[in-house]
């Protein structure tokens, strides 16, 4: 996970820009502008902190600027913590059973 | 910004004396009934540590101990990168809190702390978004 990913993440307004792009294969620009409260230059401006953070990727059709979401950094990222949050909620909740259940035997 | 920093963060608060929580993060027969199926521990700076369960198996070792408070060790599934693991123990109101850390060691340390559970948030958002 880099810290750039988090900070593309941070901000709401990009958040709906990748909302936007998941929708579809690939957009322009204009396309998603079309769709967002924000100018069309505001998004360029939001695609380059996505694309900084490799969230986004580019492919020039012509004279045309197409945007693709690439979602890789936020699964790798995401599925790793996920899975040891997981692991370890359950390891407390067997540790904190134990314990438990020693103190029971031990007044007893 | 190319370093991958990952962390977990937990605590839990069990209704007992240090001591007893201390005996049951070292004690290989209480390890091996909440840490893993089987676990192998030698609770010294240096000691080796495995960890087996349900066919996976963990290799690590101990990072360091300060007795009756802290014990910080390395561990890996076979083929993973390493991970660090802290687990500290405090005196809280109702017993001792267990607070443990586990950090992927694949990149430098990047972010701390409370600015990481915000953007988590950020992340998990973001992420339901990219799914839907």
């Amino acid at each position: 996970m880099t810290d750039a990913v988090f900070t593309a993440l941070a901000d709401p307004t990009r958040r709906r820009v990748i909302e936007s792009l998941a929708a579809r294969e690939s957009a322009t620009a204009t396309a998603l502008a079309a769709d967002l409260p924000i100018t069309r230059q505001a998004v360029t401006k939001h695609l380059g902190a996505l694309r900084a953070a490799e969230l986004v990727s580019v492919e020039r059709l012509g004279r045309e600027v197409h945007y693709r979401l690439d979602p890789r950094p936020l699964g790798d990222a995401a599925s790793w913590i996920e899975r040891v949050g997981a692991e370890w909620d359950s390891r407390l909740d067997a540790l904190e059973r134990l314990v438990k259940s020693r103190r029971g035997r031990g007044s007893t | 910004m190319s370093g991958r920093e990952q962390t977990v963060e937990r605590e839990r608060v069990i209704d007992a004396p240090a001591k007893e929580v201390w005996e049951a993060l070292t004690d290989e027969r209480l390890l091996s009934e909440w840490l893993g199926d089987e676990v192998e521990l030698e609770p010294y700076e240096g000691g080796a540590l495995s960890v087996r369960t349900e066919g996976e198996e963990r290799q690590g070792g101990v990072a360091w101990v300060e007795e009756g408070r802290e014990l910080a060790f390395t561990w890996s599934r076979e083929g993973e990168a390493p991970s660090l693991v802290e687990l500290s123990l405090e005196p809280a109101l109702a017993g001792t809190r267990v607070r443990v850390v586990e950090r992927a060691l694949a990149g430098p340390v990047a972010i701390s702390g409370h600015a990481w559970e915000e953007r988590l948030t950020a992340l998990s958002d973001a992420v339901t978004l990219a799914l839907v």
